[in-house]
């Protein structure tokens, strides 16, 4: 089973990123990743105020009863990129945990069925839009 | 290696000449009965002990197991010395351990009576310099000594010499680890950078690479961040079993305390551009895809600049913050070190005689 944990969008969402002369006040996707939370809200996962990872963007920690969950919404200037992991240390090494698959395919199914988000693409852990290497689906075989 | 050797050693007439001793011994295999098994051994060793493109083969194969086998006793010594070292301190403190102390005192005695008589005969340390350096030429350097006259003698030179040099990669490879080597190469960086030899700062080398004046003065700015985690991530979840152990409730699924996230020993923290941050975050993260060069002014994206990200080794090697580098190299060099100081306390007999050479 091969993993895209990475997906690229056009996101319709007014551009958040602002600065002063001196510095950056808030780095852009807050409300990406604000409303990409709604959307798992909706389908029963508890979530995080959105966080700050500076240049990296806005994560979000995410709690089911089985499993804690993440994304990360980061702005790319003219797309957006987003990573959608297992935090739990050492995930993975023995397989994927079925809630983190669960999580994978609806978020994708969120996505799709937002006509906010657009050209979504999934990539590879370490392909991140690498030629040839992207998919429609976050799980493919 | 083995062709380099035989091009220095005589060349193609030496290879045909071996080709030639090769096929007539097949011949001899061909022609001999089954029961003779005992001559053929015996043809085949003298024909190894004759050829030299048989100890050119066997011997650099002996040096390269013999490296790895270094490179391990290196490690063996390092922590040897770790372990050693305590012993020999509390040896020196226990009043009953006069043994230790006897070896100790004649180790210290000996350095003593060579630095006064170097010191009275200067001239001699020239002749000290040039023995060392014979020495070490002689341990790391296959052609410095004689080939042997057999094949097995060869395997044996060639594998010892292989061992000294794959202990002395060990030792070097840790001198980065200490912080000392590190520090010198960043010095080495900066004067490079002076000279104009490395990489220049400032929005120039941006427009260089593609980026438009606005792009590149952005990328130019200093950056100033919270530091890349080195082993725990921010996002860490402790698990809920370890293995079949369940956790207690108070630490599974949560966070790993800030005070670890947070320590100098998890977080790198750099003094670099904009540009600089990016690239070298793209490559050693692979949950770092792009950037956002800020306003209006676009992305900054890694396939326009043809960058790859690193492999899992490189990052292995790369990604660890200065204070742990500090902390194993000071541990692998305490050991290294307290091995060659402690270690040849055995060369002293229980008289406080030098008994010999050490091994090492």
């Amino acid at each position: 089973m091969k993993i895209r944990p990475w997906a690229t969008f056009h996101a319709d969402f007014p551009d958040d990123y602002l600065e002063d002369e001196e510095r950056i006040i808030q780095f852009g996707g807050k409300n990406v990743a604000e409303a990409i939370a709604e959307l798992l809200t909706a389908l029963g996962y508890r979530a995080s105020e959105p966080i700050s990872a500076e240049e990296r963007g806005w994560e979000i920690d995410l709690d089911t009863d089985d499993r804690s969950l993440w994304f990360r919404v980061t702005d790319l200037g003219d797309r957006h990129a987003l990573l959608a992991q297992d935090p739990t240390f050492l995930a993975g090494l023995f397989g994927q945990h079925p809630a983190y698959l669960k999580y994978l395919r609806e978020l994708h199914a969120a996505l799709t069925s937002d006509p906010r988000f657009k050209n979504i693409v999934w990539w590879p852990f370490n392909k991140f839009e690498e030629e040839g290497k992207g998919a429609a689906e976050p799980i493919g075989k | 290696m083995a062709s380099t050797q035989i091009a220095r050693r005589g060349g193609a007439h030496d290879a045909l000449l071996d080709r030639l001793r090769v096929e007539q011994m097949m011949d001899q295999f061909r022609t001999l009965p089954d029961q003779n098994w005992r001559r053929r051994a015996r043809d085949v060793g003298q024909w190894l002990d004759h050829s030299e493109l048989a100890k050119d083969v066997g011997g650099g194969l002996a040096m390269l197991a013999g490296d790895a086998v270094g490179f391990g006793r290196g490690g063996v010594h390092a922590v040897q010395g770790l372990i050693e070292a305590p012993k020999v301190v509390a040896g020196l403190g226990n009043p009953y351990d006069d043994t230790t102390r006897r070896r100790f005192a004649a180790a210290g005695k000996a350095a003593l009576a060579y630095g006064r008589d170097r010191f009275d005969h200067p001239d001699r340390i020239v002749g000290d310099i040039g023995n060392q350096l014979h020495r070490a030429n002689v341990a790391l350097n296959p052609a410095a000594s004689p080939r042997a006259e057999t094949f097995a003698g060869e395997l044996a030179r060639n594998f010892g010499i292989g061992m000294n040099q794959g202990e002395l990669g060990f030792d070097i490879a840790t001198i980065p680890l200490g912080g000392a080597g590190a520090k010198a190469a960043s010095k080495l960086g900066a004067v490079a950078r002076m000279a104009g030899l490395a990489e220049k700062a400032g929005p120039a080398k941006y427009i260089k690479q593609g980026f438009t004046p606005a792009q590149a003065a952005r990328l130019a700015e200093s950056n100033v961040g919270m530091g890349d985690h080195a082993y725990f991530a921010r996002r860490f979840r402790v698990p809920e079993k370890l293995g079949p152990i369940p956790l207690p409730k108070q630490i599974a699924r949560k966070p790993l305390p800030k005070a670890i996230l947070d320590s100098e020993y998890n977080v790198r923290k750099f003094d670099e551009e904009k540009g600089q941050a990016y690239r070298r975050h793209y490559q050693e993260d692979p949950r770092a895809g792009g950037f956002r060069i800020g306003g209006s002014d676009g992305g900054w994206s890694p396939k326009k600049l043809g960058l790859k990200k690193y492999g899992a080794l490189r990052r292995a090697l790369v990604r660890h913050p200065p204070a742990m580098q500090r902390l194993v190299g000071r541990t692998a060099a305490a050991g290294a070190a307290s091995h060659g100081l402690f270690g040849d306390l055995s060369s002293y007999d229980e008289a406080g005689q030098l008994s010999g050479w050490n091994d090492r």
